[in-house]
């Protein structure tokens, strides 16, 4: 049985636990308040749709073929120098 | 010590982090390449004394950061300063909430928006959400590459976020995907 938090507390664990880097024994004290408390269900939801936007916007954005062949080659100059 | 045959298989994975911390902190392409080339060249240089099988990506991504700072940080735009607004991150939560409790609003915002809104922020909040919430690094490792107690790295990013949400937030009332509050 987790101790009963309440919603200051929850929120304050609630970052650490959307990126799963809570305690076994926090994140099931924050999961027992969720069940119970409708406010901050809507908050996690809500803080977990700007992470996801953050991550799409991330993805995205990569290295295009023609810079990375130019750091390959700058590399490979500094290599053989 | 680590073998001269383990640089590339162990740096180069890391090159789209790289580049994409890059573009985030200059702000511009052109720039970005620059600054992982010199990256790049001075990982190669200092190679030798990368302790093998110690984290390569905090590493990089430290030289990264050390480079931008010398060579780039004067010329780059400075981000809205450090306002009042912070004084109560929560008030902003609330306002940016009232009419979108769950954030449906954050799925229909484009992804170019959401970089330029990290963009504008100002760059010590800037480099936290980037490596943490765009990158995904854990918060030790942010804190690593910052150089700062984790403790700095979750009250940055928790002021950082909140910006964001109002400026996503904003941008979707421009849009017209909310209607604001009066």
């Amino acid at each position: 049985m987790s101790r009963t938090i309440d919603c200051a507390r929850a929120l304050e664990l609630m970052q650490d636990w959307l990126r799963r880097e809570v305690t076994p024994a926090h994140a099931a004290e924050l999961e027992s308040h969720l069940e119970a408390c409708g406010a901050c269900r809507g908050h996690a939801e809500f803080e977990s749709r700007f992470r996801d936007a953050l991550e799409r916007a991330a993805e995205r954005d990569r290295c295009p073929a023609e810079t990375r062949a130019r750091l390959l080659d700058a590399l490979a100059r500094e290599r053989e120098g | 010590m680590a073998a001269v045959a383990e640089f590339e298989p162990q740096v180069l994975p890391h090159l789209d982090t790289l580049y994409r911390v890059g573009r985030r902190l200059t702000g511009e392409s052109a720039d970005a390449e620059d600054l992982v080339q010199e990256t790049l060249l001075r990982a190669w240089r200092g190679w030798a004394g990368f302790t093998a099988g110690s984290n390569v990506r905090a590493w990089l991504l430290t030289i990264l950061r050390n480079t931008f700072i010398s060579r780039w940080r004067s010329r780059r735009r400075e981000g809205t300063p450090v306002s009042l607004d912070d004084a109560d991150p929560n008030a902003i939560l609330r306002a940016v909430q009232a009419e979108d409790p769950g954030g449906n609003f954050f799925d229909r915002v484009v992804d170019a928006q959401v970089l330029a809104a990290v963009e504008a922020l100002p760059e010590e909040y800037r480099e936290a959400v980037v490596l943490s919430d765009l990158e995904g690094l854990p918060y030790a490792e942010v804190a690593e590459v910052l150089g700062v107690p984790v403790g700095t790295v979750k009250s940055r990013l928790f002021r950082a976020r909140r910006r964001l949400q109002r400026s996503l937030h904003d941008h979707a009332v421009e849009l017209g995907i909310l209607k604001g509050t009066p």
